[in-house]
């Protein structure tokens, strides 16, 4: 029987991506239609051709190694620094909402909390992470008639300008990129004898697709029906914390912590959390510095990282 | 065998059996030949031992037809050859009549009567699992019995038992029973493994079983199922669960065990799928309710107040007025009054135990509103969210704890508190599986399947497959109406 901690399904799959861009989103306060679906297009366009572009590999790792053999991780090293980046904005924005409901409320005092959660479930395989994100559909099931019985909502905004367009791709960020991995690999002859035997068998890419397109339509919604109770905000915390497990799960797929032992993996997490630390400092030293970092790890990064490993692949084959 | 060895074997019985009141050993004598039966009085059937061991070799002497095999003279259901010392100390343990003769072949150790004592309660409906429309019987303490009952209902071949004995004092038998072609695999290979593993010198009760064999040492919320209804675990049994029958217990344990099982109840099947769904959805409602909203409550009005409505504030304001300790101490007590009013009337005499339940609710309930101990408002959050928890009995007790757990991360923390501890409860349930199935199946992972037999019920016939979760295989079940 196949270990099966870190595998995910394509439902998995579909939920952690609609968790992570829904709840980018809703953190990252991008309101514009328009911006909601243009990035949302350019996100599924990221997704359909990394996935369809690169060779069959199960982690990044692997993909990496597949281009540049045993030095890979000159590769996965900028991907590591790069994911820090909108992990600790996500974190921080996560952070500094949950504080806004206490009187002096400090995120400080907030992160902690979400930083155990990301380990405590990292721990425990991205079968979990995956099986937290379809469970995170359940407030969303609930949120989404409440909010129509709140009142109230944002007059809708079409416009596609210069503040509307970075706080959608802060939403999106590189993920995406990493889950096109998983387009390819949460497929159900790989699963369990359970999801193999299950009737519900949808295409990985199409997940994929859907999720961010699902994603953009539920964000598009809410803006629309207005979601800012007390309640709304405490359901709307779910697919938040799955948007910080989806970045547990590329972190831990950059940081090959599944093909890693324990004493190695402690090792990589205690590095990672070193590197996080660093860029907190930079960015509270230099902020221009976050968020210039931020718009490079948004937008190039994703196109970037792919381009390198599909050229390197190509060379590969032509080589060959 | 020898004269002598035989009487080696005689006595090394009687030494091991000696200081045993119960402990019986009569000489009789047909013919030239003396016989010896070795049993424990009222743990044997006297009447079996009378009827189908003594009266035909008794008779067969009369007749002459004594040189007979002595298999064919006893005409009771079990008669075998005990071919080790410890088959035959064994089997007088466990009620049956040893037949001893100096004539006996060689390796021999006696001759085991199947004379069990099998008496015991009527298979009469369990107090705790009722229903209206549905069969009325319901397993006793006997496990053979109990496996009877499953194989009355499913008349297959396929349909397998298997023995085991636990416990080094005890000796209690446990029987598995499982539809070859439906179970799943790894389930019952780690049921096997974990049923082995066991190293007690007493297992009296299926509970006891259920903590050797439950997945993680410390599970607050069960994976292992329980019942007392032949129906309900010969449905699961179909469904490819694997039930473990314990003799002594009434209860018998199924796995694997799903989340989504406690709230199904044997019932729901004979009813209409609109009235299914409409209380399955409310059994849901209900847990909901009963765990979240003393703790959400709480984070909210404690920390949150500007978000709860004036009007709330102001009737919470004038209820609390006099009260003297802090609201979270006051949904404490409330409900730790009321969790010891649970245990108390669980404890007593059905008597008494109802009127400690007035007591409790009633008189109890009026002084400590009197006394400013509880405001009505809390009073009403508490009562109402107890009878939402006892909807769902096999979660009444885990729900009771991760209440207080939520009810003291609210009340201390807020709602994010609030929200910390139900995110880590969600990652460990979703990380928690039964027997290699995951816990929360068929919500996460998702199967379309074994949806339709959760919050929404569909009809009977359309439930096609067997719930592959549970199974791991495309079994059909029906092909539908025609």
């Amino acid at each position: 029987m196949p270990d099966l901690k870190n595998k995910i399904t394509a439902p998995q799959l579909f939920c952690l991506v609609f968790c992570y861009i829904l709840a980018g989103f809703r953190l990252h306060g991008g309101a514009s239609v328009a911006a909601t679906l243009f990035v949302c297009l350019f996100c599924a366009c990221v997704c359909v051709v990394c996935a369809a572009a690169h060779e069959s590999c199960g982690s990044f790792a692997a993909l990496c190694r597949s281009v540049f053999g045993t030095y890979g991780y000159v590769l996965r090293a900028p991907c590591a620094v790069l994911l820090a980046l909108p992990f600790l904005a996500s974190l921080w924005e996560l952070a500094k909402g949950a504080a806004n409901f206490y009187e002096n409320g400090q995120a400080f005092a907030v992160l902690p909390v979400l930083v155990i959660l990301c380990v405590m479930a990292q721990l425990r395989g991205f079968s979990t992470l995956g099986r937290f994100a379809e469970l995170c559909v359940f407030p969303l099931a609930i949120l989404l008639p409440l909010s129509l019985l709140g009142g109230g909502g944002e007059t809708p905004s079409f416009a596609l300008g210069q503040e509307d367009l970075p706080a959608c791709f802060a939403a999106v960020g590189a993920v995406p990129v990493f889950f096109s991995l998983y387009l390819r690999h949460a497929k159900t002859d790989e699963q369990s004898d359970f999801a193999r035997a299950s009737s519900f068998r949808p295409a990985p890419a199409l997940c994929g697709v859907l999720a961010v397109f699902a994603a953009g339509l539920v964000h598009i919604f809410l803006v629309f029906t207005g979601a800012g109770s007390v309640l709304s905000s405490f359901l709307m915390w779910f697919p938040a914390l799955g948007r910080l497990f989806a970045f547990s799960l590329s972190i831990g797929d950059v940081l090959a912590l599944p093909e890693s032992g324990r004493a190695v993996c402690a090792k990589k997490i205690a590095v990672f959390a070193a590197l996080c630390a660093a860029v907190w400092a930079l960015s509270v030293l230099f902020p221009w510095f976050f968020g210039a970092a931020l718009a490079v790890c948004n937008v190039v990064f994703p196109c970037v990282v792919f381009a390198a490993v599909i050229l390197g692949q190509s060379y590969g084959r032509r080589k060959a | 065998m020898e004269e002598r060895k035989f009487a080696d074997l005689k006595g090394n019985l009687c030494g091991e059996f000696a200081g045993m009141s119960d402990f019986l050993v009569r000489e009789l004598a047909f013919g030239g030949q003396t016989f010896y039966i070795l049993y424990i009085i009222g743990h044997c059937s006297k009447d079996l031992l009378n009827k189908f061991v003594l009266e035909p070799i008794s008779a067969a002497y009369l007749r002459g037809g004594a040189d007979a095999c002595l298999g064919s003279i006893v005409t009771g259901g079990g008669f075998s050859a005990a071919l080790g010392y410890d088959a035959a100390k064994n089997a007088v343990l466990e009620g049956n009549a040893l037949l001893l003769f100096a004539d006996m072949p060689e390796g021999i150790f006696g001759y085991i009567c199947a004379t069990k004592n099998d008496e015991g309660r009527a298979n009469t409906e369990p107090e705790t699992e009722n229903v209206v429309r549905g069969p009325h019987d319901g397993f006793n303490e006997s496990a053979q019995q109990s496996a009877t009952l499953l194989r009355r209902r499913i008349k297959s071949e396929k349909l397998k038992s298997e023995k085991i004995t636990l416990g080094t004092l005890t000796k209690t038998d446990v029987i598995i029973m499982y539809i070859s072609d439906l179970v799943n695999k790894r389930a019952l290979a780690l049921l096997k493994e974990r049923l082995a593993a066991i190293r007690a010198n007493a297992l009296i009760d299926s509970g006891s079983v259920e903590m050797y064999i439950q997945d993680g040492g410390h599970a607050l919320y069960p994976t292992v199922g329980n019942s007392e209804r032949p129906d309900k675990v010969a449905a699961k049994i179909l469904e490819g669960r694997i039930a473990v029958i314990v003799d002594g217990s009434p209860v018998v344990l199924t796995v694997p065990y799903l989340f989504c099982e406690g709230f199904q109840v044997s019932e729901d099947y004979a009813k209409d799928t609109f009235y299914a769904t409409f209380v399955r959805l409310l059994r849901f409602a209900a847990v909901l309710l009963g765990v979240f909203l003393p703790g959400l409550f709480l984070a909210l009005a404690a920390h949150h107040m500007g978000f709860l409505p004036q009007e709330m504030v102001d009737f919470l304001a004038e209820t609390r007025k006099d009260m003297t300790v802090s609201l979270t101490w006051e949904i404490i007590t409330a409900f730790l009054i009321f969790e010891i009013l649970r245990e108390v009337g669980l404890r007593m005499p059905k008597a008494v135990g109802s009127a400690v339940g007035v007591v409790g609710s009633l008189i109890l309930g009026e002084s400590a509103v009197s006394a400013g101990i509880i405001s009505p408002f809390v009073l009403i959050i508490v009562a109402f969210s107890a009878v939402c928890n006892f909807i769902c009995a096999p979660y009444m007790n885990p729900n009771s704890i991760l209440r207080f757990v939520l009810i003291l991360a609210g009340g201390i923390f807020g709602i994010f508190g609030f929200f910390s501890v139900l995110a880590a409860a969600l990652v460990f349930g979703a990380a928690k599986s039964s027997f290699g199935v995951p816990y929360f199946s068929p919500f996460a992972p998702l199967s379309a399947e074994g949806l339709r037999d959760f919050l929404y019920m569909s009809p009977i016939w359309k439930m096609k497959k067997v719930p592959p979760a549970v199974s791991g295989k495309n079994a059909v079940r029906t092909e539908g109406r025609a």
